[in-house]
């Protein structure tokens, strides 16, 4: 209910202020359309053959509706979807082995353009600076075609693409700068790429752990990176770290190394920062000087797939065994509290809120 | 997840068939390399396929098993990969021999039956029920024999059968043989090549990627030593190569080619009570994926070596007793970019008695010991016996059987868990046979109880801190699960005249449950039901088949919350004979498939094609 009611105010508080400026009658808030206000939850969808899917939420968490997408559009959204993209009234659905991003309406879900051009293995798309960028991996058999492709966020039109360095995938915007995390597709990188969206050329690139897996900003603006380091199976382990950027400086502030473990899914919810080991979560606070010993929250999850904190709330997927229909659990992680469980779609890797 | 993709080509290969006329001729019972199928199976269900149905019209092996038999395939498209499934069991649950020789891929366990040409085969039996005491690793469903025959009549023939149709699609057999008393030599050679570029149903999508072409090469050779000794070479070679469907969802520009090379020589001596058959064979398999057919210097190479030594000795104690023992040998090597340099040897004892108490009661038992370097493989044990009662015939047979890992599972770069135990199950099954005047029923319940079923899956945080091999998240092979199977079988075959016409009309049922034990949820791709009818109908130089095939819906998450829609496809085929030289009458035939256009998938996502047809001519000198 929380998050209905902020959501709600804050837009009927923008309308409210539009509207005066116009006319004097009393402002009337109209839904934009039926997902609006809720949650909305990335599948993947099945691995082989088949279609990802958009889960919505209801935001009192009560109500789950899977397939929002072909509900609304008669048609599947494609295979492996890997991400979305919230920005002003439109998402974009990055489907990765579609080499596609769907654009649709966030609050109707009705489609209004597709992007399918100049991409090669999609991966994350942002908005930033008038202009869209989505990292590609390029062919996965080739290790240095991996490239940002950019668009005009009006048009859809393509502008250009950047050669970086490989396995670009999740990306951070922070005023004029897209920072790029080079997880590195399927091999390992350490890097993250700084890109002036002012002129579209990567600026600076900063070394932090191996295998940068997830980021969030904390409330004064610093860049959290999280990097669970080198799997066993290589011969060549390394362990997580977790890497506190000044985004002014873009230099690395604190570093925080994992003794033994591999840490995924960072969020950072205003001055808390939080994480996950297997299916345990921990938290701290941002000026912690030590990583956490005691886990905050145990997930109980077959394979816990994302980790979404945001005011107090954290939304947490579990993808269970990959082929069948995950679930969405939500706590109000101070307290410890489990508030509900929802079935999602298929191995579900995100928790967007579309307010 | 795609980062974890162990890829498509674990799962895919294919190809095609072609089909084989001949007079069903009378052959010479003793010299059939494999007539122990029927002595040591009396309380077994089996069809066989005589190559003037392997001739019939079905374009590849598959679609023949699947249009007339109970056999499920999950077929990834038209060329794409499509393995045998009995009764709700696993793709690598069917043994399939050539010859007496196990020829499942030692890599993935499957054979793919889009790389069977049936040029290369004269007969096909089918023996449903588990099998591992005479057929070793993965007859745990049942098994597939595919089989050479040879004669001694002294004659010579050609035939040639070639086909054009849809989608730029054809092909040309062509074998020749000869023999004399004491000698048969028997060459055939098959291509089959096609655009296969389909409309995916309504959409404006096409199969652009899914071309192929196969060629397959094969050799009969048998010399009678002396009325007692016969010495048999069979070879048979495919190359194929095959572009990787796009699905409805995402396209594809991969592309991966096969080889498959068998060389097998067998020595039978015979003797009033005794036969001894000794074969020694190789096999080797090898694939190229290509994840990108544009760059041609990208690709993955595996591949398998199998040598083996097959001993077998059938011994008759008087009218009523028989006793086959027999040992195999087999040294396998697995080669390429992920499984370089890994081997594995292991033998097998076993041995059967086949009593006949009575003319109405049979009975057999079975014993099987395996001894690997790689594993323990569990003592195999089994009964069967048949009960003849006036028109009935009354079978039973309980069975333990077993599936060892393939390669991919063992082996596989990093990945691969050697700790893996071989999958181990029960079986039973009760079975009614009714024969009167042409007419044939049969009735049969089954019951499968498997155990430590291996499933590729990702690692969880314990798992990795139980050492399983790979990282968190890293998809490996476990033996994680067990499952039930029952069900029930019934098949009717009717032959009736009207005038000049002589029909023969055939029905196949099967009901199917294959459930997690644990979850209770049906096994993924596993129909329900499965229905399946034929009626062929002749009259003098005219033969027509209907084929109608329904398969039910079928499970696609382990929750059983999607599915593949049930389909219904008709088939039809007419044939007539010309009369234009004394000695020649070429057949013409015009097939078509999919009659009603019906939109229809077998794996969620690839659709298969609508209306098709092909013309065919067979000439036979």
């Amino acid at each position: 209910m929380n998050i209905k009611k902020i959501a709600l105010s804050v837009v009927a508080a923008s309308l409210f202020l539009a509207s005066c400026n116009n006319d004097t009658d009393l402002p009337v808030y109209e839904p934009r359309g039926d997902y609006e206000g809720g949650i909305l939850v990335v599948n993947e969808g099945p691995f082989q053959n088949g279609s990802g899917t958009v889960t919505y939420v209801s935001s009192d968490l009560t109500q789950a509706v899977d397939g929002i997408y072909k509900a609304e559009n008669g048609e599947d959204l494609g295979n492996i979807f890997q991400s979305m993209y919230l920005y002003d009234d439109i998402a974009l659905l990055v489907v990765n082995n579609s080499h596609k991003i769907e654009i649709v309406n966030r609050f109707t879900f009705v489609k209004e353009a597709v992007i399918d051009q100049n991409l090669n293995n999609p991966r994350y798309a942002v908005v930033a600076n008038g202009k869209v960028y989505v990292s590609n991996w390029g062919d996965t058999a080739n290790e240095t075609d991996d490239f940002i492709a950019v668009y005009d966020v009006d048009t859809f039109a393509y502008e250009t693409s950047i050669s970086v360095d490989l396995g670009p995938e999740k990306m951070q915007v922070i005023g004029n700068d897209v920072f790029v995390a080079h997880e590195g597709a399927w091999g390992y990188n350490n890097k993250i790429s700084v890109i002036n969206t002012a002129n579209s050329i990567v600026e600076t690139t900063i070394e932090v752990g191996d295998v940068p897996n997830s980021m969030g900003v904390d409330s004064a603006q610093n860049l959290w990176v999280l990097c669970g380091g080198v799997p066993a199976w290589t011969g060549a382990e390394t362990f997580g770290s977790l890497h506190k950027i000044n985004t002014i400086s873009n230099e690395v502030e604190k570093t925080f190394d994992f003794v033994s473990s591999h840490p995924d899914y960072l969020t950072v919810d205003g001055t808390n920062v939080l994480y996950a080991v297997g299916s345990s979560v921990y938290g701290m606070p941002n000026a912690a000087m030590e990583l956490p010993i005691e886990v905050l929250i145990e997930t109980e999850a077959d394979f816990l797939y994302s980790l979404r904190a945001s005011n107090g709330f954290l939304f947490a997927t579990d993808a269970k065994d990959f082929s069948s229909k995950g679930t969405l659990t939500t706590y109000k992680y101070i307290s410890k509290e489990e508030i509900s469980t929802v079935s999602t779609g298929v191995s579900p890797n995100g928790v967007y809120f579309n307010n | 997840m795609n980062k974890f993709t162990i890829t498509a080509f674990f799962i895919i290969t294919l190809s095609s068939l072609l089909a084989q006329d001949k007079k069903v001729e009378q052959l010479d019972e003793v010299l059939l390399p494999s007539s122990k199928l029927r002595t040591y199976s009396v309380g077994f269900k089996i069809t066989k396929f005589n190559d003037s149905i392997l001739k019939s019209n079905h374009q590849t092996l598959s679609a023949l098993l699947q249009t007339e038999s109970s056999i499920y395939f999950k077929s990834y498209g038209v060329a794409m990969l499509s393995s045998p499934s009995f009764r709700g069991t696993g793709a690598s649950h069917t043994a399939v021999l050539w010859n007496g020789i196990p020829v499942n891929s030692t890599l993935n366990g499957q054979t793919d039956f889009n790389l069977i040409n049936s040029v290369s085969i004269d007969e096909m039996t089918v023996r449903a029920g588990g099998g591992s005491i005479l057929f070793g690793s993965g007859a745990i469903g049942g098994s597939i024999h595919l089989k050479n025959n040879m004669d001694f009549e002294g004659d010579q023939s050609h035939h040639l059968l070639s086909s054009y149709g849809s989608y730029n699609t054809y092909k040309v057999n062509y074998r020749f043989k000869t023999s004399t008393e004491k000698s048969f030599v028997q060459i055939g050679f098959g291509r089959m090549s096609s655009d296969n570029d389909y409309q995916y149903w309504d959409t404006d999508k096409y199969n652009n990627n899914g071309d192929f072409f196969n060629n397959n090469l094969n050799a009969v050779v048998g010399f009678k030593l002396s009325d007692a000794h016969l010495l048999s070479l069979f070879l048979d070679g495919t190359m194929s190569e095959r572009g990787l469907s796009n699905t409805l969802t995402a396209p594809s520009d991969s592309k991966q080619d096969d080889e498959n090379y068998k060389l097998l020589v067998e020595w039978k001596y015979t003797q009033r009570n005794l036969t001894s058959i000794l074969k020694l064979a190789y096999l080797y398999d090898q694939f190229t994926y290509y994840a990108k057919r544009s760059s041609s210097d990208l690709f993955d190479v595996g591949d398998a070596k199998n040598s083996l030594l097959k001993y077998q000795l059938d011994y008759k104690f008087g009218p009523k007793t028989k006793v086959l023992s027999g040992i195999d040998v087999s040294f396998n090597k697995g080669g390429g970019d992920s499984l370089d340099g890994v081997n594995r040897s292991s033998y097998s004892l076993y041995s059967m008695l086949n009593h006949r108490v009575s003319h109405r009661f049979h009975y057999d038992l079975s014993i099987r010991k395996e001894f690997s370097d790689t594993f323990d493989v569990p003592f195999l044990f089994g009964v069967d016996a048949a009960y003849k009662s006036g028109d009935f015939v009354y079978k039973i047979n309980a069975s333990k059987n077993y599936r060892v890992p393939t390669f991919n599972d063992l082996f596989w770069a990093v990945l691969g868990n050697p700790n893996l135990k071989p999958e181990s199950s029960y079986q039973g099954e009760l079975g009614v046979e009714y024969s009167k005047k042409g007419i044939t029923a049969s009735a049969n319940t089954f019951f499968i109880a498997t155990e430590d079923l291996i499933k590729w899956s990702p690692n969880s945080y314990v798992d990795v801190q139980n050492g399983s091999g790979g990282g968190l998240g890293a998809w490996t092979p476990k033996n994680i699960y067990k499952a039930v199977n029952y069900g029930a079988e019934l098949s009717l075959k009717v032959p009736f005249a009207f005038g000049n016409y002589t029909f023969n009309s055939q029905a196949n049922y099967s009901y199917t449950i294959a459930e997690n034990k644990q979850s209770k949820k049906q096994l993924l791709y596993v129909p329900k039901h499965k229905l399946n009818y034929t009626l062929r109908a002749n009259r003098g130089r005219v033969s027509g088949n209907y084929h109608i095939m329904y398969h039910g819906k079928s499970f696609t998450t382990t929750d059983n919350s999607a599915f593949v829609k049930g389909y219904l496809v008709h088939n039809f085929a007419a044939n007539y004979t010309l009369n234009l030289f004394k000695n020649i009458q070429p057949i013409i035939g015009f097939h078509i498939n999919n009659l009603f256009n019906k939109e229809y998938a077998v794996v969620d996502y690839r659709p298969m094609p609508g209306i098709n047809y092909q013309f065919q001519i067979q000439i036979k000198i």
